[in-house]
């Protein structure tokens, strides 16, 4: 057996960093290698080509990033459904704020097959949980509130990143309001 | 005599917003913008530098593609309807694959962020036209009777804002007939 010289997950860390910050397009192999010290032959042996590094690295944020955040969707609270939203903007190791799905959805060719059917099973995982989060509400029309939330979600992650704080917070808070109370009252 | 070469030039600005508008900021090297653009590198370095060909870009876009649309929509005599007949094409425009890639501004949002002081100024201006255009065309619809508080009218024109920034990502996974019923559900929550 070959041994394995390097950590998979540290090259994924190092790949979020850089896709993240600068795009996938824009980032070069020569800066993957020279940022993680892992040869290209190596890197192709263990991810295939570069496409391949950029599947595994959402995996890795998904697993260490994004569904950890989950847990704290509190079902019926609509303060927990702030703080998760809101989770995303604080400091993290990734350095980034925002949603590294969304981010790289936006970036990504609407073309590009293996990125729309990731984003669509992560949006999914989403609206699974906003299902739940919504049920103690006992709403008649529920379909339209999770719908709503979803995409909320990828608006917030979008235009959240140009906002200050206040600002930010403020956006969330009236867009919440117009879903959550409207939805109620939705004849 | 050697080609004289304006910035300024529709044509010029056109065809360095649309390379601009398929791949971003970062990824376009110098010498793509050159090739495009039908100059020497030496001339994108010198002369006009790739930051400010960028935020020219994002401008033109912004007199090219969103003035147009908010003044028709101010313009309009109707209200949920006049909002269809934006949201409606956008849905079009980003499931028929007629433009470069989504709207240009929001791409430069996700990619950029406010790390652009000069881009900073574009998104205050373009996203202020976009409350300033929403917040007549609520009040029209208060006049109509087709919704009920003026109170609710800042939450509102956030809740559009927040409508076309949905649909940037929701396109890449949902049919044309999903975003239309979507659309109209959102329109039918202001209420």
């Amino acid at each position: 057996m070959r041994y394995k010289e390097f950590n998979s997950n540290r090259v994924l860390r190092t790949c979020l960093k850089l896709f993240w910050s600068q795009g996938f397009n824009a980032t070069g192999l020569n800066q993957i290698v020279k940022n993680t010290g892992v040869n290209r032959f190596s890197l192709y042996a263990e991810f295939e080509n570069k496409e391949g590094l950029l599947y595994q690295t959402i995996q890795f944020y998904l697993e260490h990033g994004a569904y950890p955040k989950l847990a704290c969707l509190e079902e019926g609270k609509t303060d927990a459904l702030m703080d998760y939203l809101n989770s995303f903007f604080e400091p993290n190791t990734f350095q980034q704020e925002g949603c590294f799905l969304i981010f790289i959805g936006t970036e990504m060719d609407a073309s590009n097959h293996n990125i729309n059917t990731q984003l669509k099973a992560y949006l999914n995982v989403l609206h699974a949980h906003f299902q739940n989060w919504a049920k103690p509400l006992m709403l008649e029309k529920e379909s339209i509130l999770i719908n709503q939330l979803t995409s909320f979600y990828c608006s917030y992650m979008t235009y959240g990143l140009i906002l200050p704080k206040v600002k930010r917070e403020d956006y969330l808070q009236k867009c919440l309001n117009t879903i959550l109370l409207n939805t109620r009252n939705y004849a | 005599m050697p080609k004289v070469i304006n910035s300024q030039d529709p044509e010029f600005k056109t065809k360095s917003m649309l390379l601009f508008w398929s791949k971003g900021y970062n990824s376009v090297s110098p010498e793509e913008l050159a090739s495009k653009l039908e100059v020497s590198v030496s001339t994108i370095y010198n002369k006009f530098g790739k930051n400010h060909l960028f935020v020219d870009a994002l401008q033109h876009y912004v007199s090219s593609e969103g003035d147009p649309t908010m003044e028709s929509l101010r313009n309009a005599s109707d209200g949920r309807d006049a909002l269809k007949r934006i949201f409606y094409p956008l849905v079009d425009v980003l499931k028929d694959g007629t433009l470069p890639s989504s709207c240009f501004m929001i791409n430069t949002v996700v990619e950029l962020k406010t790390q652009m002081s000069e881009v900073n100024g574009i998104y205050d201006y373009y996203f202020s036209l976009l409350d300033r255009s929403f917040k007549e065309v609520l009040e029209r619809m208060h006049r109509l009777g087709e919704i009920e508080s003026l109170g609710r009218i800042p939450e509102y024109v956030q809740f559009l804002q927040s409508m076309a920034f949905g649909l940037s990502t929701l396109h890449k996974i949902k049919s044309k007939q999903e975003l239309y019923a979507h659309v109209d559900e959102q329109l039918s929550l202001l209420i």
